[in-house]
């Protein structure tokens, strides 16, 4: 009640005040928007959308001193998926998109990218030859390779000694039970078991029946595998607990420089992934002729030595390679050789029907119960020890009350 | 006019009730119950028949109910002597050691979780200190679920035991005592009557949340699979680009629906006893 009679004896500062607030908003949106409009007249603006945390910002700052004209306005994603939700759905007119593989192959069978002009990217050349043509761009006519690296198995040279890691068995090798870490991701583990039955060329495969059977190879190997996990694996190999660890180039590159064990990296005998991510122009640019300035700007040899040693992940720009230096391109890790590249492929989109089946065979690896008799042992002791505790309670109980009753007989 | 007022007070209230309380347990509802496909939105009972068809669902749904329980009654064991013990303590001493116990909880239930990992890892002190006797490592194990559940949960039950511990007047034990009550009469006449509200809210604090956490599964036995474990797996790692997983929206629904049960089942037990008790849900 009080409350409205006091809110009434205000009601005239209040509504000064409302007016003041107003007026002065008023003035700065007018503010704002002329210096809006003449920002527009003087700079273009160039709308890139990238990975979070996934460039030099060093590099832009450059650009827009290098191209007064142009402004660079910068955006961040933290997964494909949600990256396509932007883009599809609200008006940004995004110039720029550094996307991966998959989502690239989606983005061209939607028609959603415009094919590059190849000769305003006078860089191009200097990009390494066998990372154009790809399994998402097979012309070659949409994207120019931003970052890459591919899927290999760290190995403990300490614990494998003269056993020779080079092929995907050596994952079901019984010798390592226990000292085995998986990606705890559907695409590339799958990948493994796959490429292991069918060979590289199923690596995007669609039958079912194939996915099945390596649904059940990942189910024989899981009593070999120690741990299943993204970044929670590499901190044991750093400290040289484990044989063997599959994960990719770039954290196997950080991995290997972090730990004080003799580690090695290989891409096995019979082929792998590699991942590409990769510049591509969307049908929502209005700044063709700034995306394209923009794309050859990071292939410049200086730029891309600059953002390679911001991010650490392999380059395709050779010359930069070659400034990086020793450690970088004598390290096979970070830059294999040519052999190993042809024997590596990249993940297109799948079908949702097929990307069903993938997570259904996954889940029902994943959630079968190993039977680990050790922890099961245990598990058992325990109960026993609580059963026991509650007899031995219930005992106590009964013979109390008897002492009781007898107690109260007697008197 | 006194109770329009009343009303319009209590608005901000009814909005954080709506907002936090009412809307998301209906997301859960209708998550269960519909499918968002492109052609428009279609009530099915599909999920929920899956959820429940489906052997592997239903072992981790009764590893977890199992988890929980074994680790409440460990709880219970070492929390109420505990409780028993901090009550009859000097208050000084009361002070300080309740202190101790409240300690770790300001600490990031995550960040506690990786400290006693770090304890039974590869490289931790417990595993070392067991392979001298010939002992394997615990991380990975079912046993390191149920330390991990205890560790974090066991304040959540000693505090309302020891709250209600606090409450019993003096005089009532000194008056079973006069009526020639020895200690055993004394505490399961008096002490264990009073406290019983006590242990009830304990419990829920402590077995709801065991039923539903997957931090500690996650961190410290990664091949095991537990209620909360599947759902985050449902709900985080295997989240298309679509939407959610409809599965995922099912077992909440059902967790939901169980923690309910057991929640119900506690107060009913608590209804008897309304005077005493100290932190209740």
């Amino acid at each position: 009640m009080s409350f409205f009679k006091k809110s009434s004896g205000r009601t005239g500062r209040i509504v000064n005040f409302t007016r003041i607030v107003c007026l002065v908003l008023t003035l700065v949106l007018a503010a704002g928007l002329t210096a809006g409009l003449s920002g527009c007249t003087a700079k273009e603006k160039i709308y890139v959308f990238n990975w979070g945390d996934y460039i030099d910002p060093g590099t832009i700052k450059e650009f827009e001193k290098e191209y007064p004209q142009y402004k660079v306005v910068y955006d961040t994603f933290d997964t494909n998926e949600t990256m396509y939700q932007k883009l599809v759905s609200t008006n940004t007119p995004y110039d720029v998109l550094i996307p991966s593989d998959y989502m690239i192959s989606k983005l061209i069978s939607e028609n959603r990218l415009i094919e590059i002009d190849y000769s305003k990217i006078t860089n191009y050349d200097k990009i390494r030859d066998n990372l154009k043509v790809t399994t998402f761009d097979p012309d070659a006519k949409y994207t120019v390779p931003y970052m890459w690296g591919t899927l290999g198995i760290i190995y403990n040279k300490e614990k494998t000694g003269d056993d020779v890691i080079d092929s995907w068995d050596d994952l079901w090798n019984e010798k390592y039970k226990g000292d085995i870490l998986m990606l705890d991701s559907i695409r590339d583990t799958m990948a493994i078991a796959l490429i292991k039955l069918y060979g590289l060329e199923e690596i995007n495969c669609t039958d079912p029946e194939k996915i099945e059977a390596a649904g059940k190879l990942l189910e024989d190997q899981k009593k070999l595998v120690a741990l299943y996990g993204m970044d929670d694996i590499k901190d044991p190999m750093i400290r040289g607990n484990y044989a063997m660890c599959v994960h990719y180039s770039g954290d196997a590159y950080a991995i290997m420089s972090e730990s004080e064990h003799d580690l090695g990296y290989v891409i096995p005998n019979e082929g792998s992934n590699r991942w590409i991510d990769s510049m591509v122009i969307p049908t929502s640019s209005k700044n063709v002729e700034g995306a394209h300035l923009f794309i050859n700007f990071m292939c410049r040899t200086d730029i891309a030595v600059k953002n390679a040693e911001y991010i650490g992940y392999s380059t395709p720009q050779t010359e930069a390679m070659e400034e990086l230096g020793e450690g970088y391109k004598d390290d096979i890790v970070y830059n294999p050789s040519d052999e190993d590249l042809t024997n590596t492929k990249e993940f297109i989109a799948l079908d949702p029907s097929v990307m069903e089946t993938y997570n259904r065979v996954w889940e029902t690896f994943r959630l079968t119960d190993d039977n680990d008799s050790s922890s099961s042992n245990l598990w058992w002791i325990l109960l026993v020890v609580l059963a026991v505790a509650a007899l031995g309670a219930v005992i106590f109980f009964v013979i109390r009350k008897k002492k009781r009753d007898k107690l109260r007989y007697e008197d | 006019m006194t109770k329009v007022t009343k009303v319009l007070k209590n608005i901000p209230l009814y909005i954080w009730i709506l907002m936090f309380t009412i809307v998301p347990l209906l997301m859960i509802l209708v998550y269960a119950v519909f499918e968002f496909r492109p052609d428009g939105v279609h009530f099915t009972l599909e999920h929920l028949k899956n959820v429940i068809t489906n052997q592997d669902y239903l072992r981790a749904l009764k590893d977890s109910l199992l988890y929980a329980l074994v680790s409440t009654v460990i709880c219970l064991l070492i929390g109420y002597p505990l409780a028993y013990i901090l009550s009859r303590l000097s208050d000084k001493m009361r002070g300080f050691l309740s202190m101790l116990l409240l300690l770790p909880m300001w600490m990031n239930f995550i960040i506690r979780t990786y400290a006693m990992l770090s304890l039974i890892d590869e490289e931790g002190i417990v595993t070392k200190l067991s392979a001298l006797f010939g002992g394997t490592m615990l991380k990975g194990t079912k046993a390191a679920i149920i330390i991990g559940m205890v560790y974090n949960f066991l304040p959540f039950l000693v505090l309302p035991i020891y709250t209600s511990m606090m409450k019993i007047d003096k005089s009532l034990i000194e008056a079973a005592q006069d009526l020639g009550g020895n200690s055993y009469h004394v505490f399961k006449g008096v002490v264990l009557p009073l406290t019983v509200p006590g242990i009830v809210s304990g419990i829920t604090m402590v077995f709801v949340p065991c039923v539903t956490t997957f931090v500690i599964p996650q961190l410290m036995a990664n091949n095991v699979w537990t209620i909360g474990k599947l759902i985050e797996y449902k709900f985080v790692s295997n989240a298309s680009a679509d939407g959610v997983d409809p599965d995922g929206g099912a077992l909440s629904f059902i967790l939901m629906i169980i923690v309910f049960i057991s929640m119900s089942i506690f107060n009913l037990i608590d209804k008897d006893d309304e005077s005493a008790g100290g932190m209740t849900l």
